[in-house]
């Protein structure tokens, strides 16, 4: 092989190369090296020859890689576009309150230009694009998902099952208790995500309540200098609730999968908040006197709450309320799962 | 013409996409090198594109089907196939399959010549 043939092959099978995974990188080069000097030798011709006959290699790398060329398939495309016209109408009625809110809350920003500009398009085109990106990841991971599990599932069969259905082999309908209803789970998919996004992009929307007086004050309930701490534990806790819900909605229906996520997702809910409530300073020791002094009031009345604040009262009420609706979330799960859950798929 | 042309193409590549895979299996009881299996599927008339055939046999190791081994003793390495013991259920039962259905299409076919035969016979009374 003189310099110039071998010059021509390798940037043949540095083109296939370059488009496949790293690590299948190496040995498809051997192989390729392999066949092209085997045609060389079998067919005698000339390099050129071969590499014409191998074609195009974009299309060689291609059948190399042999992933799809597709985002989101049809499998899940209908609810992909179902969840987005939630989700884009959602944010943009949430970013219209907040933009309504801060008017009134400072009208002298419907003066400026900027306001219009920034506030009111920009803010909210920027919103609808990340959350246009942020959906097509998650759907794009689905899909990913969806195609091992599918995999998975055809541990059992046979050709003749693959091949001949009859009516009398549709599966029974799942119970309707034992359905996991797809829009409850999109609907708290969603809602995580949006809080969880809120609570680490904009935080004053949770840390401060902007009392109009006349001067500005931030009064928060939440501590601010633990703050630090509380959003990994917050942002943890939601990421916990995100992965029950996905499991559930590609569940489907009550099982024994099911079951243990939300017990695992519950049980760590409930150990977070008790970190949360019981073990950090979670709530601003000053809020009521920071909330007296912006309304110039005095808080004394024993039937008022927040003169219960430091007294770790607005904990137990929030821990006694997480504990009750997880424990029943997880008896409702357990209690569908054991009852409806064996039936067949 | 050319759009007639096209629209055959596309049917005979998909009518072989379909045996491909059989044929392939059918060859690797014994280890075959890439470019031995080109050539010994052209000689019993069954042509395969190198490019397709190639990521088609790292795709069936990959499901477990076939199992490849690099041997350095020749004059170069090359990378020999064969089925596994999955693989060979899975071309068992598939050749299971493919004797049915060349079955039943000859049966297909042959009506339908004689059908055909039958109504030219006709019409030439």
């Amino acid at each position: 092989m003189t310099m110039e043939k071998n010059d021509m092959m390798e940037r043949y099978i540095y083109e296939v190369i370059r488009r496949v995974p790293k690590k299948q990188r190496e040995e498809i080069r051997l192989e390729l090296e392999e066949l092209i000097s085997d045609m060389m030798e079998q067919e005698e011709a000339g390099m050129e020859a071969v590499l014409t006959k191998l074609g195009n290699p974009r299309d060689f790398a291609q059948k190399y890689s042999g992933r799809h060329n597709y985002l989101i398939g049809p499998e899940y495309y209908g609810d992909y576009c179902w969840v987005m016209k939630v989700f884009l109408l959602s944010t943009l009625a949430f970013h219209m309150i907040s933009v309504i809110f801060q008017a009134v809350f400072s009208p002298g920003l419907l003066l400026e230009m900027s306001f219009y500009v920034k506030t009111v398009f920009t803010d909210a085109l920027i919103s609808l694009i990340g959350g246009f990106g942020m959906l097509t990841l998650l759907f794009a991971v689905f899909e990913h998902y969806n195609v091992r599990v599918q995999i998975t599932k055809e541990k059992n069969w046979s050709v003749e099952q693959l091949k001949t259905w009859t009516p009398s082999k549709l599966p029974p309908v799942p119970n309707k208790k034992a359905r996991i209803s797809r829009g409850d789970c999109i609907v708290g998919i969603v809602f995580s995500l949006m809080f969880g996004l809120l609570l680490i992009f904009a935080p004053e929307w949770f840390t401060g309540v902007n009392i109009g007086g006349k001067e500005w004050k931030l009064v928060s309930p939440f501590n601010h200098e633990a703050w630090n701490v509380i959003l990994p534990i917050l942002v943890i806790d939601l990421a916990v609730e995100l992965a029950n819900e996905i499991m559930k909605l590609l569940a489907g229906r009550y099982c024994k999968k099911v079951m243990i996520s939300e017990i695992l997702s519950g049980v760590t809910v409930i150990i977070l908040s008790v970190i949360l409530l019981k073990v950090l300073p979670f709530w601003n020791p000053n809020f009521v006197r920071e909330l007296e002094e912006a309304f110039e009031m005095q808080i004394t009345s024993q039937q008022d709450l927040l003169l219960y604040w430091n007294d770790g009262l607005i904990s137990n009420i929030f821990l006694v309320g997480i504990v009750i609706i997880t424990v029943a979330e997880i008896a409702v799960t357990v209690y569908r799962t054991c009852r409806y859950g064996n039936e067949k798929e | 013409m050319s759009e007639k042309k096209e629209i055959m193409e596309n049917l005979l590549l998909e009518l072989r996409r379909g045996t491909l895979i059989l044929s392939v299996l059918s060859q690797l009881h014994l280890p075959k090198y890439g470019y031995a299996l080109v050539q010994s599927l052209e000689e019993k008339g069954v042509g395969i594109e190198t490019n397709t055939l190639y990521p088609l046999l790292r795709r069936l190791e990959k499901q477990g089907l076939l199992v490849s081994e690099w041997e350095t003793g020749g004059s170069k390495p090359r990378k020999y196939y064969r089925r596994t013991e999955a693989g060979d259920e899975v071309y068992e039962k598939l050749k299971e399959q493919w004797k049915g259905i060349s079955q039943n299409m000859e049966k297909l076919l042959e009506e339908n010549e004689k059908l055909q035969k039958g109504a030219d016979d006709n019409g030439k009374k």
